[in-house]
C-alpha cells in the first residue's frame, strides 16, 4: 500500500533510470498504482497552492506592518500622493471631456441665437436668455438687464441700424467664460456700411442660458 | 532544491525580507500603476502577487543571479498589471497564472484545501517547507522540532500520505464537491 516514497522519488526525478522504467511498467499493469500517482500529483498541486496562499498571507502581514508603523508614515504618505495625483489627473480628464461636451452645446446655443438675431426673431433669443440677463449695449453703453430691457434695446437699435453678426470662432476661457469671435457688419437703414469687422463677444452661460454678454473690441 | 538563503527559513526572516522589498520596490510599482489610472488597492494587490513570484524565483535560484531586485520586482508587477489589463478581469487568482486546471478539478481542489487547512495545518506547513520553500530535510527537522533527519523524513511521508488520502476520498465523493 505504501508507495508514497517510490511515487515521490519517481515524480521528483530522483529514481534511477532502470527503476523508473520498471515503475512505469507497473503503472501500466496496475490501475491502483496509476490512481495513486494521479492522486499524489494532485497532492503536490494542493501543497503548492497552500504554500502560495501562505506566503501571500505573510506578505499581506508585512504590508500591514508598514502601514501601521509610525516611522513609515512619510513613506506611506508619499505613496498615497501618487494616487491623489492620479485621481486628480483622471478628474481633470473627466472635466475636460465634460467641457468639450459643454462647449459643443454652447456653440450650438450661440449659433442658434445669432441666427435668430439676424432674423430679428427676439422671442427665440429670449428663450435662451436668463430672466436677469445682462447684455452689453454696444450702441448705447451700459447693460440691458432682463428680457424686457433687452427687447426694448434691440427694437430701438433696429430703428436706426441694421446689424448682421456671424460667429466665426469659439474659445473657452480659463475663467469659464466663452469667447466668441464675431464678424459684425453694420449698415444704416439706407444700406451704407457703418462697420465691417471682427469683435469679441464674451459670454457667461449657465445651465444652457445666456447670463451675460460683454463686448471686446480687437 | 537547495536552500540558498537562510534568512528565508523562518517567518520572522521572511517578514524582514518582505518589509525591505516593500520599502525598496513598492514606490516604483505604485507609480507605474498610478500613472495608468490604477488605485492604491490594485497596486497593493499586484505587488503582493509580484512578491510571491519573486520569492519563488529567489528560493529556486541562487540569490546573486538577481542583480537588481527592485527592477526585477517592478518587471514582474508590470507583467501582472498588463496581463490583468489585457484580460480585463481584475480578479484572476494568483494560482491561475501558470497552471491550467479544469474548472471542476479546481473546485474540488479548493474544497480539499479548505479541509486540509482546518485539519492539518502542521502537516501542510511541513510539506510547504520541504516542497515549496525548498528547505533540506535537516532544516525541516530543526524548524519543526524533530530529533533528526530520519524522523523528519518519516513525518514528511506520513503527511504526504495523509493529504493524498484526503485527495483520494474527496475524489471518490467527487459529486459532493460540486455545488
Amino acid at each position: 500500500m505504501n508507495n508514497i516514497k517510490s511515487i515521490d522519488d519517481y515524480l521528483s526525478g530522483r529514481m534511477a533510470p532502470g527503476d523508473a522504467f520498471l515503475f512505469q511498467a507497473n503503472m501500466l499493469l496496475k490501475d491502483t498504482l496509476m490512481n495513486d500517482v494521479e492522486d499524489q500529483q494532485k497532492t503536490y498541486e494542493i501543497i503548492r497552492r497552500y504554500s502560495r496562499q501562505s506566503i501571500k498571507n505573510e506578505i499581506i502581514a508585512a504590508q500591514k506592518i508598514i502601514v501601521a508603523a509610525p516611522h513609515y508614515r512619510g513613506f506611506m504618505q508619499r505613496i498615497a500622493r501618487l494616487f491623489k495625483n492620479s485621481n486628480q489627473l483622471q478628474l481633470n480628464i473627466k472635466t475636460n471631456i465634460m467641457n468639450e461636451e459643454q462647449m459643443l452645446k454652447n456653440q450650438a446655443l450661440i449659433k442658434h441665437a445669432y441666427a435668430a438675431f439676424n432674423a430679428r426673431d427676439i422671442d427665440t433669443i429670449l428663450q435662451v436668455m436668463h430672466p436677469n440677463v445682462k447684455w452689453s449695449k454696444a450702441w448705447e453703453g451700459d447693460y440691458a438687464t432682463g428680457h424686457d430691457d433687452v427687447r426694448a434695446y434691440w427694437e430701438r437699435q433696429w430703428k436706426e441700424i441694421n446689424p448682421t453678426v456671424t460667429p466665426v470662432g469659439f474659445r473657452a476661457r480659463e475663467n469659464g467664460t466663452l469667447e466668441v469671435e464675431v464678424d459684425q457688419l453694420v449698415k444704416d437703414l439706407e444700406g451704407a456700411v457703418l462697420f465691417d469687422g471682427k469683435v469679441k463677444h464674451i459670454y457667461v452661460i449657465n445651465d444652457g442660458l445666456l447670463q451675460q454678454m460683454d463686448i471686446e473690441l480687437n | 532544491m537547495v536552500m540558498n538563503n537562510n534568512k528565508l527559513c523562518t517567518v520572522k526572516g521572511r517578514e524582514h525580507f518582505f518589509v525591505e522589498l516593500y520599502t525598496k520596490a513598492f514606490p516604483a510599482v505604485a507609480r507605474f500603476i498610478a500613472q495608468r489610472g490604477g488605485s492604491l488597492e490594485e497596486a497593493q494587490d499586484i505587488f503582493q502577487d509580484a512578491l510571491v513570484i519573486y520569492y519563488e524565483k529567489v528560493i529556486a535560484a541562487p540569490a546573486e543571479i538577481i542583480i537588481n531586485e527592485k527592477a526585477y520586482v517592478l518587471g514582474i508587477a508590470k507583467n501582472l498589471w498588463l496581463q490583468r489589463y489585457k484580460v480585463g478581469s481584475r480578479n484572476r487568482p494568483l494560482n491561475d497564472l501558470d497552471t491550467e486546471a479544469l474548472p471542476d478539478e479546481q473546485l474540488a481542489t479548493d474544497k480539499i484545501l479548505k479541509y486540509l487547512e482546518a485539519a492539518g495545518r502542521k502537516c501542510m506547513d511541513l510539506l510547504k517547507a520541504y516542497y515549496y520553500d525548498g528547505l533540506s530535510v535537516s532544516s525541516v527537522a530543526t524548524l519543526f522540532g524533530y530529533s533528526g533527519i530520519r524522523s523528519a523524513t518519516v513525518a514528511k511521508y506520513k503527511c504526504l500520505e495523509k493529504v493524498r488520502e484526503s485527495v483520494k476520498q474527496k475524489s471518490l465523493h467527487y459529486a459532493d464537491f460540486i455545488e
